[in-house]
């Protein structure tokens, strides 16, 4: 044999070794961050760790929206071959999937139940996410206080909405490492980017029973006079607290797509010309700039005539030319008499004191969307709307603002600012924020405010509010029914009137303001008739039920 | 049998180099599966227990063949040759099927792959056969000893194996008869298939090389063989590749354009190219590679164990393996020139051949300068088929080194 095999096989070995060894040096030592790139591209994953958004609860501690962990089943349809096993699991029959991609939902929200009994099968390819869907354990109760969150879980409405920034949860990043498939995780080197927080939890002022009577004697009342809508607003005249306010209809947070969206959003923040119960603050004006007095007379006229307008009353004058006094002019609600108080306070001072009692500016309570009103300023009132703002036309309100606007009343004058809100508060307890009552100004003196009061009582011992009486309380309040304004506020329409009831009670150590709106009733319009019994049975109720001292003999 | 002389001129290298690559692969066979088990809950070590008992019974096997005159295998050789051949007749039959391949034969409680073990006995039966017609070794007869395994390998089907054994036999004809006529016998079919893809150039090629030989005056019947195989191969080439399997077909085009869709062909060649980048020089540490350990490369445990080698060991690591194994290689066949026999000789080429094959394959591919060819890495890959032949194989290479006595000429 001869011997030169073995010099050409090395030459061939050390050629591949040498091709092999500058092929590494290139890819590993030349190119490497290139492929270190490549890697960490590939691998890299980021993951949102989602907390939960915070809870709203009642004043008297009631669960009015929270947020429940759902569980959705998906698969890798590129791994995952064993369908009669899952179905089994799943106690449904689960038909195979064929398809190129990495990932497929199976069942979306299901069975905590189900969803363990998968994760302990282990399967090959199956996964299970948690996710979170906001629930409202009350249904309707207070959903246009609460509205809604979207498919996010941010919120579209209500509370849900003006206070996302504090309910809603921050996410956290975790920076991870992942197989092709996304599903298996390098835990060892995950690292943190970002913590996660949680949503703060919500107080609210409102008070679930009291919530709950008001909603359900609108309903009734609504259903009763078939009207297009009832709304009321329950307010503590000491702390401004909001211990109901409500509309009907109203909607289901929880299924919120299938109502009108025009139910989404509370009439309480939405503007409409008062009518009478607005004379009671043309009366505190005249009062407290001391143009007129309690025993000043004015006089019975069927019709008085302003600017070229003639006004007329809603009810006939039973001694037509006759001197009425202040009281009596409040009690039965006329008209004529309210221009004439108007007319000797003039519209400069009227305008003025109208902006003192919070008309026109927003309350900022807490609900999205509030509006301020319409308040013109006086150089752009037309002639006759000294006249006819004097008994609450030409002029838009908010429920919010007449409740707040009445509660000085109650408060010697005092305007406090309205709130829906208690605290805000982390699940914890590390972190709390009160809101403590807030004094905005004054309205009136409160020698002022007494008379008023006593004028306002008078309303419903002697005049148009007797049916809001209630047993064991002394109340003042008013009565309004006013004329609805035609859509594009050209004029008024015939037969459709906004019927109301303000008051404040009990009279003697007032503790809280409640307005009651019925619009648009059929059969009777007055809104002593529509709004006071609604009035008398949600106030009678809420007294009882705050325990508050009575002050007044039942009649005999 | 055991004298303590003839130990001591058995090669060292050749001891120890195997056993330094065979903790190497415990230790890779460690990284790549220790996570998946847990993750499945089952052994964490389950992976390396089973190399481990491979190893022992290779090393066991390997310390047996090493003291056993090499010399008893060449009286056996036509037996093995027939018993090699009712295995792989066994497998196609009774095989237990994994990965849509037919590889495995059950052996009372053992397993084992026959297309493995029938590297070897090709060896020793060509050795065998060449010894036995020396100067007048016949193409035809080679071809046909290792033909017949190579069908049936190719049948289960396993093309890395099937290629495997292409190259021993084509090794082995090249170191018992390296004469022009033998190389242009073995190399020119090549440039035939390379050629066909374009038949005016096929032609033109085909009339150029019987130019060639004509006008070197060789033997009119090795004339007519060469021309006859370089037509035959031409022509079969495209009857061939619509044989093949749609994955094969997929790896050798993979092979030829690996960037061209990262999720499809050559998907397993950019991944493992990216773990050997990403291990840079130092490698990311042991178990701390990330493409290893999130499985972005295949078959780490074997056919890619080189990939992770590099990755979690670096370039360090990556060239302390092809130092091993050139070293080794180098060894084999200065043992294998240096045999006191023409059938030593022959036995130690092959099975050196066949690593160096296996390297070469394994290492080329994990590295992206061949195609994707599953055959693992000698010694390193997890499998105990393997494990054992190539230490057994080392024992019989010791056998030849240890009973060396120059041969004079």
């Amino acid at each position: 044999m001869d011997k030169n095999r073995l010099i050409p096989t090395m030459v061939f070995l050390i050629v591949a070794m040498l091709i092999f060894i500058l092929t590494l040096v290139y890819i590993q030592i030349f190119r490497y961050e290139f492929y270190q790139k490549k890697a960490e591209a590939q691998q890299r994953r980021f993951i949102k760790i989602a907390t939960d958004r915070g809870d709203i609860y009642s004043g008297d501690g009631q669960i009015l929206a929270t947020s429940l962990t759902s569980f959705s089943v998906y698969v890798n349809p590129r791994i995952f071959k064993d369908y009669e096993a899952l179905s089994a699991l799943m106690g449904e029959t689960i038909k195979p999937l064929i398809s190129k991609k990495y990932f497929a939902w199976i069942r979306r929200k299901v069975d905590r139940g189900i969803a363990d009994k998968i994760k302990k099968a282990k399967l090959d390819g199956v996964g299970i996410v948690m996710e979170k869907k906001r629930v409202y354990p009350n249904s309707h109760l207070a959903s246009q206080v609460l509205g809604f969150t979207g498919i996010d879980n941010t919120g579209l409405a209500g509370l849900e909405l003006s206070l996302d920034n504090y309910l809603r949860a921050k996410a956290g990043w975790v920076k991870t490492y992942a197989d092709p498939v996304g599903v298996e995780f390098l835990s060892a080197k995950s690292q943190k980017l970002d913590l996660e927080e949680e949503g703060l939890n919500v107080v609210l002022t409102i008070d679930h029973r009291i919530q709950y009577a008001v909603e359900r004697e609108l309903a009734l009342a609504v259903k009763k006079f078939r009207a297009k809508s009832g709304t009321a607003i329950i307010m503590d005249v000491e702390s401004g607290e909001i211990l109901a306010l409500a509309s009907k209809p109203d909607f289901d947070p929880n299924h919120y797509g299938r109502f009108n969206k025009k139910l989404w959003n509370s009439p309480a923040c939405a503007i409409f010309e008062p009518g009478s119960t607005f004379k009671a603050i043309t009366v505190a004006a005249a009062l407290d700039e001391g143009v007129v007095d309690l025993d000043t007379k004015l006089k019975a006229q069927e019709t008085i005539t302003v600017g070229g307008k003639v006004i007329g009353n809603a009810h006939e004058i039973k001694w037509p030319g006759a001197e009425t006094s202040l009281s009596f002019m409040i009690e039965q609600s006329i008209n004529t008499g309210s221009v004439q108080v108007a007319l000797k306070l003039g519209k400069e001072k009227f305008h003025k004191i109208i902006k003192r009692f919070g008309f026109g500016t927003k309350t900022g309570f807490g609900l999205p969307g509030e509006s301020r009103g319409i308040v013109n300023p006086p150089d752009k009132w037309y002639k006759p709307d000294i006249a006819m703002i004097s008994f609450g036309q030409s002029i838009a309100v908010t429920p919010i603002q007449l409740v707040v606007a009445f509660s000085s009343f109650a408060r010697g004058g005092k305007i406090v600012k309205p709130q829906i809100v208690k605290r805000l508060e982390s699940r914890d307890g590390s972190f709390v924020r009160s809101y403590p009552p807030k004094i905005l100004g004054r309205s009136v003196s409160a020698e002022t405010a007494k008379k008023v009061m006593q004028l306002l009582q008078n309303v419903v011992v002697y005049g148009s509010g007797k049916p809001a009486a209630v047993k064991y309380y002394k109340v003042a309040g008013k009565t309004g029914t006013a004329q609805k304004v035609r859509p594009g506020r050209l004029g008024y329409m015939k037969d459709h009137y906004i019927s109301s009831f303000i008051g404040i009670a009990p009279v003697d150590n007032p503790k809280i303001c409640a307005l009651v709106i019925i619009d648009d009733p059929r059969g009777t319009i007055w809104g002593a008739t529509t709004a006071g019994p609604v009035f008398k049975r949600v106030v009678s109720e809420t007294l009882r039920y705050l325990n508050i001292k009575p002050d007044a003999l039942p009649e005999s | 049998m055991i004298n303590p002389r003839m130990f001591k001129i058995s090669d060292s290298l050749i001891w120890i180099i195997p056993i330094v690559l065979v903790l190497i692969g415990l230790l890779l066979i460690t990284s790549t599966t220790y996570n998946a088990e847990l993750k499945g809950d089952r052994d964490p070590f389950s992976y390396v227990k089973r190399q481990a008992v491979s190893c022992i019974i290779g090393l066991a096997g390997m310390v047996y063949f090493a003291f056993v005159d090499y010399k008893k295998l060449r009286s056996i050789a036509p037996f093995l040759y027939i018993l090699m051949l009712i295995m792989l007749v066994l497998v196609l039959f009774m095989g237990r099927a994994t990965a849509g391949a037919q590889r495995w034969l059950m052996l009372g409680p053992l397993s084992f792959q026959p297309s493995e073990v029938a590297k070897l006995l090709l060896i020793i039966s060509l050795a065998a056969y060449f010894n036995s017609r020396k100067d007048k070794i016949g193409m035809f007869r080679a071809l046909v000893i290792a033909g017949i395994p190579f069908l049936l390998i190719f049948k289960q089907p396993d093309l890395g194996t099937g290629l495997v054994l292409i190259a021993i036999s084509l090794g082995m004809l090249i170191w018992g008869k390296a004469s022009p006529v033998l190389l242009t016998m073995i190399f020119s079919p090549l440039a035939s298939i390379y050629f066909s893809q374009n038949l005016y150039l096929w032609i033109t090629y085909i009339i150029l090389l019987w130019g060639v030989l004509y006008f070197s005056r060789v033997k009119l019947m090795d004339m007519f063989f060469i021309l006859g195989i370089n037509i035959g191969v031409g022509v079969a080439l495209p009857i061939l590749w619509g044989l093949l399997k749609p994955y094969q077909q997929m790896r050798i085009l993979s092979f030829l354009n690996p960037t061209a869709d990262p999720h499809g062909i050559g998907y397993h060649t950019l991944q493992s190219k990216i773990a050997v980048g990403a291990g840079g020089l130092f490698g990311s540490g042991f178990m701390q590679g990330t493409q290893t350990q999130l499985q972005f490369v295949p078959i780490q445990n074997s056919d890619f164990i080189f990939s992770a080698i590099a990755e979690e060991f670096g370039f360090i690591g990556s060239t302390t393996v092809v130092a091993l194994f050139t070293i080794l290689l180098w060894r084999i066949f200065s043992i294998a020139e240096n045999a006191y026999d023409y059938f030593g000789s022959m036995l130690v080429a092959g099975i050196g051949v066949m690593m160096f094959f296996h390297f070469i394959v394994s290492v080329g591919m994990n590295i992206g300068v061949l195609p994707v060819v599953g055959i693992p890495l000698p010694f390193v890959s997890f499998g105990g088929t393997s494990l054992v032949e190539n230490l057994v194989a080392i024992g019989i290479i010791q056998s030849v080194a240890m009973r060396r006595q120059k041969l004079i000429f």
